[in-house]
């Protein structure tokens, strides 16, 4: 419903006010990693560095951790994730939508209880059980727990149950087997929903900070996420709060890249996330 | 190949994955023995160590050492992770905070004097001033110390002078004159807000905090906590006047607090006047960052009724009740070794032991300041459940400098729960022996 | 898959419920005790800190977000010049991480830092310790969550609105209703099972916070432990005091309160539709 012009201006200076105030820290953040260390804290506030620094924070970052492995080992954790959320839940979420077999509504409801679960309860009993499987403070340890999410699941179904019976049956009727039917005519129907399935998956393994802060010990194994913590609170040194925010800078570019690239699906994912709540 | 049967095959696949992975056997038992080392992180000592391993292995074909660094701050986890799934280290260096636990839970072996290559007790210990202490329980000693330390007051002479202030002479002998001191070493901005210290404690370390209460009640000649009783012993007139000391330190004469960077930090950095938080390893700190200082001892209480300065904490090399015989003696050999190399580790690490062989290469004055300190020096009370009790007593200490409240209603709350918390671990450590 | 969920998430559970029923330190072998660890909690003043301090967060990060989620809905729904741009802008708390969030507002909630300055500056004052003080830092705490919610919830919201069907909207317009009144009749209602998820998804959410009071803290639990939420004192319990019992006994209460929350909604739910 569009609003009479003088409202118009209200509701732009209204917007405005709440965009500023809530970008903020945003802004900082990004400034601050290209700012000189003594100007972050400078008061009154530098908006812009004054001394811009190009890469020099970020090079600072780099060498006082490793950050740029703390990246990769955070890409590869959530490369993993969504691959397994994504083919297990597009296999499952169909199988559980188009199939009847014993069981099902039991198995179904198995699966989405375990979405139920805060991970705190978890914590403990799954660094013991991890470490009797030898896996603490290594890779398997790190990725395997947590890697298939039931949310995968839960979403594909819903998709998967719209398709019409139709088109499955025209493709049954082609002679090509079950799986074949699933790869050339399910998997690219359900495209759209993998996308944003395969967002909001690697937003939550990007992020993920409890379980890497609980089993990994390394810093060669550590995540970006809590790698960030080694900046703001090194041991015995002062805060470096410009390789803070490089880091931090670092770490947010792929979400935001995601948001830029894929904006419509991203709003999906997280939507969709939301109503499974 | 059906839908259906994929699912099935993936699923036994991963499940097979999963049960070799759970099933797999540990490493081939070779015939030799192997001691499995786990040691903290201290880049300069780690050149040491490798080479007295080779050494050592060299000397003793049929052991072999698989030597691990594992970083301060993961430490005590990853030791006690490793104990509960019985593949704790079978030699290993931890500080004598957390001894009183092992101690509990059986983990520690009493030294092994014969495969040491000692005589007795009185062979060993002769070689030193002190630091068996820590690692003493009822009678017998589980352990051998590769670092004792204790803190004294260094202070910046740069800083002394500008203020117009001695660094030798102006520096006080009691508690009481340290506020009108510090406050003329400490720059204020327009809101009365300390912009440089002149001294603070080191507020955000929880030990160094036990330290400090611990250091200031014995001076009184009162004690935090009844070791042997397993009381805390802290609602008494000696307490409440030490915490009062601290609390005004902060609220009434605003000379620092734990809201502001560790003194550490600071010292190092050239923003604090006077730290005493740095112990004789201290000094080559100092030269690296190139703080022209001066070495004093702790202040006292005036009315003090004991003679000494910071109580004293040690690391000690410890051997795993838990391994196998013949790997224990082995380790008790390293260590004999290990030990034997103090000097080095001194000269090279700043790893100071009292032994007779270290302390002929502290001859300068400054050195001479700890060693005195430490002579009258002696180790805080053992507890089971340290992080625990510090974390009281820290919690406490917040409620009364950041929220205002009164000593005399939070410290004997405080008294209470570590008192409650020794019971508990009492208790368990109890049941665990039936 | 079944037997993935089964080893990495069902038995964890069951394990967990049985660990909180034993007394284990790691050292030594798990003794039993029953519902002692649970009846322990009732005068455990840790705990009940750390209840009362959930409790509070969980009211300051829902009531507000709420609200102001809405608002901002509702402003964002208009149409305007440079909406487009601005509710982007307004979007961006939401894309780093809750570990970016808590390093970014832990650097400007310095004592003496920006937003001291922002504060205090035109009053004289230089240093506010928002992260020190025993009611700041865990007001500061909610404010930090609430930043980084609102946009989010906005989402939620202005997926609620989209739904509602425009002719409703008109009829009203034609009857010469005002935007408000056309809000209270007509959206709000609408709007219904949006409000229950919002409410439930932000209180289930808020219960189980954890990383932003360990990061966002100098030191996790705040002074005298005002920041220590449940979801803190699980991994106290668990990886400082070692004392695992407790903590699976702490985690079991999150997860009964939480389990609580999940069926009021749904019964809101029904009730609803």
């Amino acid at each position: 419903m569009r609003a009479r012009p003088r409202a118009q201006l209200l509701l732009f200076l209204g917007a405005l006010a709440a965009a500023v105030v809530f970008a903020f820290p945003i802004w900082f953040m990004i400034t601050s990693a290209f700012k000189a260390e003594p100007e972050i804290q400078a008061i009154p506030i530098h908006w812009l560095p004054h001394d811009f620094q190009w890469l020099g924070r970020f090079r600072e970052a780099a060498e006082f951790a490793p950050l740029w492995r703390y990246f990769l080992n955070s890409t590869l954790l959530s490369l993993v994730h969504v691959v397994v959320t994504v083919f297990f839940g597009a296999l499952a979420g169909f199988g559980f939508a188009k199939y009847r077999f014993p069981g099902r509504g039991f198995l179904f409801f198995f699966v989405i209880c375990t979405l139920m679960i805060p991970f705190q309860i978890l914590v403990v009993p799954l660094f013991i059980e991890v470490k009797a499987f030898g896996w603490d403070n290594s890779y398997p340890g790190l990725i395997i727990p947590g890697m298939m999410n039931a949310f995968g699941v839960f979403m594909m179904r819903q998709y998967a149950s719209e398709l019409p019976d139709e088109l499955l049956e025209a493709g049954r009727i082609d002679g090509a087997g079950e799986f074949h039917m699933f790869l050339r005519i399910v998997l690219p129907l359900l495209l759209p929903a993998l996308v944003s399935l395969a967002i909001i998956v690697f937003i939550w393994s990007w992020g993920a900070f409890l379980w890497p802060l609980v089993i990994v010990q390394d810093r060669e194994l550590n995540v970006l996420a809590v790698g960030l913590t080694n900046y703001s609170q090194p041991y015995q040194h002062a805060p470096m709060w410009g390789a803070a925010m490089a880091a931090s800078t670092v770490a947010t570019i792929p979400i935001a890249c995601l948001f830029v690239f894929f904006q419509r699906y991203f709003i999906k994912g997280l939507t969709a996330a939301a109503v499974k709540g | 190949m059906t839908f259906r049967s994929l699912c099935r095959a993936i699923f036994t696949g991963t499940a097979i994955v999963l049960g070799l992975a759970a099933a797999s056997p540990g490493p081939v038992c070779a015939e030799q023995v192997t001691i499995r080392m786990w040691m903290h992180e201290h880049p300069p000592r780690i050149a040491i160590d490798k080479a007295i391993i080779a050494e050592f292995e060299k000397a003793n074909p049929d052991i072999k050492v698989d030597y691990a660094v594992i970083a301060v701050s993961e430490f005590s986890t990853k030791l006690l992770t490793a104990f509960a799934s019985g593949s704790g280290p079978d030699l290993f260096n931890q500080s004598v905070l957390m001894v009183a636990q092992y101690y509990s839970s059986r983990v520690l072996a009493p030294i092994d004097y014969a495969a040491m290559g000692y005589a007795d007790e009185n062979a060993l210990t002769s070689n030193y001033l002190t630091g068996f202490d820590g690692i003493r329980f009822a009678g017998k000693l589980y352990g051998v110390p590769t670092e004792v330390s204790n803190y004294a007051c260094y202070l910046n002479n740069t800083i002394w002078k500008i203020a117009g202030l001695d660094p030798n002479r102006d520096f006080p002998k009691t508690w009481e004159e340290m506020p009108v001191l510090a406050e003329k070493l400490t720059v204020r901005d327009a809101n009365g807000v300390p912009r440089r210290r002149g001294f603070d404690f080191d507020w955000p370390s929880g030990p160094a905090y036990w330290l400090t209460l611990n250091s200031m009640m014995r001076q009184r000649g009162a004690s935090l906590i009844d070791e042997v009783a397993y009381k805390a012993t802290f609602d008494g007139p000696d307490a409440q006047l030490v915490v009062q000391y601290l609390v005004d330190w902060v609220n009434k004469y605003k000379l620092g607090g734990p809201q502001y960077t560790d003194t550490r930090t600071d010292f190092l950095a050239g923003k604090l006047a006077t730290d005493c938080s740095f112990g004789i390893w201290g000094i080559p700190q100092m030269h690296d960052a190139k703080i022209d200082y001066t070495v004093k001892p702790l202040p006292r209480f005036a009315d003090a009724k004991n003679d000494n300065g910071y109580d004293a904490y040690a690391y000690y090399m410890m051997v795993n009740a838990r391994s196998a015989p013949a790997v224990q003696k082995a380790a008790w050999k390293l260590a004999r070794l290990y030990v034997d190399h103090a000097v080095e580790l001194f000269t090279g690490a700043g790893l100071f032991v009292p032994r007779q062989d270290v302390m002929a290469k502290t001859a300068d004055s400054d050195s001479q300041v700890f060693l005195t300190e430490l002579k009258k020096a002696k180790f805080a009370p053992r507890v089971v459940g340290f992080n625990q009790v510090v974390d009281v007593l820290v919690r406490g200490r917040d409620a009364m400098m950041q929220g205002g409240q009164p000593v005399a209603s939070v410290l004997p709350q405080e008294n209470d729960d570590v008192n409650a918390v020794l019971k508990r671990e009492k208790a368990r450590a109890e049941a665990m022996l039936k | 898959m079944v037997g993935y969920f089964a080893v990495f998430s069902i038995f964890p559970v069951l394990f967990g419920f049985t660990l909180s029923l034993t007394d284990y330190d790691l050292l030594d072998p798990p003794n039993w005790v029953g519902l002692d660890n649970f009846r322990n909690l009732l005068a455990d003043r840790l705990f009940l800190t750390a209840f009362a301090n959930t409790l509070i967060f969980v009211a300051g990060a829902t009531v507000p977000v709420w609200v102001a989620s809405l608002l901002a809905a509702l402003l964002f729904d208009q149409i305007f010049r440079g909406r487009n741009l601005l509710k982007t802008v307004f979007f961006l708390p939401v894309l780093p991480p809750v570990v970016v969030v808590a390093v970014v507002w832990r650097m400007l909630l310095h004592p003496n830092g920006v937003v001291t300055w922002l504060a205090g500056a035109w009053r004289g004052v230089t240093e506010i310790d928002w992260l020190s003080n025993t009611v700041l830092a865990p007001l500061s705490m909610i404010v930090v969550h609430d930043w980084a919610a609102i946009p989010f919830f906005m989402l939620i919201w202005l997926a609620g609105l989209a739904g509602i069907p425009p002719e409703l909207r008109d009829a009203a317009h034609i009857d010469g209703a005002t935007p408000v009144q056309t809000f209270w009749h007509i959206d709000l209602p609408q709007l219904r099972s949006t409000a229950v998820l919002v409410a439930a998804l932000s209180t289930i959410n808020a219960f189980q916070t954890f990383t932003l009071q360990y990061v966002l803290s100098p030191d996790p639990g705040g002074p005298a432990n005002s920041t220590l939420v449940l979801g803190l004192l699980v991994l106290k319990y668990g990886f400082q005091y070692f004392r695992m019992g407790d903590a699976a006994a702490v985690s079991a209460v999150m997860f009964a309160m939480i389990l609580a929350v999940t069926a009021a909604q749904l019964r809101f739910n029904r009730r609803a539709s």
